[in-house]
């Protein structure tokens, strides 16, 4: 992955460029919004990542002119400020996503990667398969070598979410996020439980394991 | 706060009193004259008609019973020998004066008039005493042969209406100045009496904002509203005031004990700092104790955002039955992993306007809560039902419940039943879940005489969606 980030704090951009060096990625740093608009229309990047609070300029900002003028790169903003006013503003300027600081490495990463990833294809496609699973959207028939499964509303749709972003990492956030529509963050296994009650009718009566949990990070769809 | 005393303030209503007084007057002054115009020309006809009147009924007199019958009846004859300058006081004595003449134009009865015979109605002038009067003539045939001149005063009604009136207009001008004057003072008085009273009242409050609240009597005039409202705006105050200093207590607990115990952590670091298995345990521990900052601080951000009320703007109607039922199915094996039993009775179709992702944080709350402090396999249920005006939510569990003592401040921030604050949490789960009650103009309580914890919220719902 290309990846710009636009940063104005040094101890953040530090934390970011190590994880994303021990990953094998290729970072390219700079510190106000000025070059980031700049760097973001001259290079090729899979995908953008922007602080909010930066020098003489609102992230927000930088990234409505960078819409205006079409540059489509998928952009996460990231941010201390954490309420919905904000998180609406960012949506709103053309942001695809948003995190709150402090966050973890891997939850930052696993939303570059599915950004980066992102295939329009995918998102409108009727039927979503891996491997020998195979979900219809219209009918809402879930199948593992041709036996139908039977799944919880909740449950379809995590299965579902998982089948979009295969082979990527899959935070318990993003599953809050988009599963259940939640900007909080309950106390509870609530994510956990589903999961295993999704692994135990998804993998278990099955030889190969195709949810696989990565520690301290969420989960992937990965046959490997 | 500044303690400088306000100077007395001096309110007037005079312009606007004298103002509308005035406006008032001059309407009755205009109508009064209008209304004079009227009453003068009418007058003035009425004169007329009665030579005309009196003409008919000589008319009627001669053609019934004659000549004769006529001079009769009509005695008020003016013999001009007496007083030959006497013709205006005579006639002002007799009102009416008349003279008859035959065919040849010779005066035959009745008084000498002063005037030549005209027929019809005239007006003539004439000067008496350096006064000027003005006299009505009117001409008619009595007969072939016969013309009958009559006389009369025309009494100059006008001049004397017209100062009688301007006499009474300047008469009301004076007293409406007056009375202006008097209400002026007297609405001035009460008024700035009033104001004073509730600047110096102020002033006080200032001093000792806690205790004093402005005096209101049982008059409910808008004074007493203001007084009310700045009462509660003081109170509100009060409130906030409140909350900061009980937040600085929850910060003190909860943030600084999980901080010192990073700093702790950091030198048991820099001690074990050759023990790669110890190195680990502490970085866990301390990662840990800032997570729970982290949260911590974004449930207060989060209880801020909720309780400014920004988010009201975004309410949407929703299907709050789909919501709850939906919710409760997530948490249901949540429950059942944990030994518990979660009943859920869900009415359909109730809709209302709001948040769901704050509607959702409120339930998840409270049933969290009911699966960390309810026994092991209790019962807990979540119950939604239409009520009154409104809708009921009900969620609970059959034990063991929070103590009494315990049960008034269960809602504050940073109030956490385990005083030694051990356990996991931070005591905000409740205040935000009341915060979204407010929001949502729903009310939130705790019911006592219960084996355990059950919350009720009612909440105002869109009929017939």
């Amino acid at each position: 992955m290309k990846i710009l980030l636009v940063e104005d704090d040094l101890d953040t951009a530090e934390f970011i460029g190590r994880g994303v060096q021990q990953q094998g990625d290729a970072l390219t740093h700079v510190t106000d919004a000025k070059q980031g608009m700049l760097q973001a229309s001259i290079g090729e990047f899979d995908v953008m990542i922007f602080d909010r609070l930066l020098p003489h300029m609102d992230g927000i900002d930088a990234i409505r002119i960078l819409r205006e003028s079409h540059i489509e790169t998928p952009i996460i903003v990231l941010t201390a400020l954490a309420d919905t006013a904000d998180r609406v503003a960012g949506l709103d300027a053309g942001a695809d996503d948003y995190l709150v600081k402090p966050f973890a490495f891997s939850e930052l990463y696993a939303r570059l990667k599915a950004l980066a990833r992102r295939s329009p294809l995918k998102q409108e496609a009727l039927e979503l398969s891996f491997a020998d699973l195979t979900l219809n959207r219209a009918t809402q028939v879930v199948t593992r070598a041709h036996t139908v499964l039977d799944l919880m509303p909740r449950e379809y749709k995590i299965l579902e979410f998982l089948l979009r972003h295969p082979h990527q990492i899959v935070t318990k956030t993003m599953l809050l996020e988009h599963v259940w529509g939640f900007s909080f963050d309950p106390k509870t296994s609530l994510v956990q439980t589903h999961m295993s009650r999704l692994r135990n009718k998804v993998d278990k009566p099955f030889d190969i394991e195709l949810i696989k949990t990565v520690r301290g990070s969420g989960y992937v769809l990965s046959d490997k | 706060m500044s303690s400088q005393t306000n100077k007395p303030i001096h309110f007037s209503v005079a312009r606007y009193v004298l103002l509308a007084a005035l406006l008032g007057f001059s309407l009755i002054a205009i109508s009064a004259l209008v209304f004079s115009t009227l009453a003068i020309s009418s007058a003035n006809n009425a004169q007329q008609e009665v030579l005309y009147e009196t003409r008919d009924e000589a008319l009627a007199i001669f053609e019934e019973d004659g000549l004769d019958e006529l001079l009769t009846l009509y005695d008020n004859v003016w013999d001009d020998a007496d007083d030959p300058q006497g013709f205006i006081p005579a006639l002002e004595a007799h009102h009416i004066l008349y003279a008859v003449y035959n065919a040849q134009g010779e005066h035959i009865a009745g008084s000498r008039l002063p005037f030549d015979y005209q027929q019809a109605m005239h007006v003539h002038s004439m000067t008496y005493d350096e006064e000027t009067f003005t006299v009505l003539t009117l001409g008619f045939e009595l007969s072939d042969t016969l013309t009958v001149h009559l006389a009369r005063l025309q009494y100059d009604e006008a001049s004397e209406v017209l100062s009688h009136l301007l006499f009474a207009l300047i008469l009301g001008l004076l007293t409406t100045v007056l009375i202006s004057a008097l209400v002026t003072l007297l609405i001035n008085r009460q008024v700035n009496q009033r104001l004073n009273t509730l600047t110096q009242q102020l002033d006080g409050i200032a001093q000792k904002p806690d205790s004093s609240r402005l005096s209101t009597s049982n008059h409910t005039d808008s004074f007493d509203q203001l007084a009310c409202t700045i009462n509660q705006m003081l109170d509100d105050i009060a409130a906030l005031n409140r909350n900061m200093q009980v937040m600085s207590v929850g910060i003190a607990h909860d943030l600084k004990t999980p901080l010192s115990r990073v700093a702790n952590r950091l030198q048991l670091m820099l001690q074990d700092i050759d023990d790669r298995a110890m190195l680990n345990q502490h970085i866990e521990r301390a990662d840990e104790s800032l997570r729970a900052i982290i949260t911590t601080f974004n449930n207060l951000i989060r209880l801020n955002d909720i309780e400014s009320g920004k988010r009201k703007q975004g309410f949407k109607a929703l299907d709050l039955s789909l919501l709850i039922q939906d919710l409760a199915d997530s948490y249901e094996p949540v429950f059942a992993d944990s030994g518990r039993q979660l009943e859920i009775s869900v009415v359909e179709g109730v809709h209302c306007l709001g948040d769901s992702d704050l509607l959702s944080q409120l339930i998840c709350n409270l049933l969290e809560n009911a699966l960390e402090y309810s026994n092991a396999q209790a019962n807990v249920w979540v119950r939604l039902q239409y009520h009154t005006t409104g809708a009921l939510l009900q969620i609970g569990d059959n034990g063991p419940g929070i103590p009494s003592e315990a049960q008034a401040q269960v809602f504050e921030r940073f109030y956490r039943g385990d005083t030694s604050r051990g356990k996991p949490g931070n005591g905000l789960g409740l205040s935000i879940v009341k915060a979204i009650c407010e929001l949502h103009d729903a009310h939130i309580n705790l019911l006592t005489q219960q084996q355990g914890a059950v919350f009720n919220i009612e909440l105002p719902i869109n009929q017939g969606k």
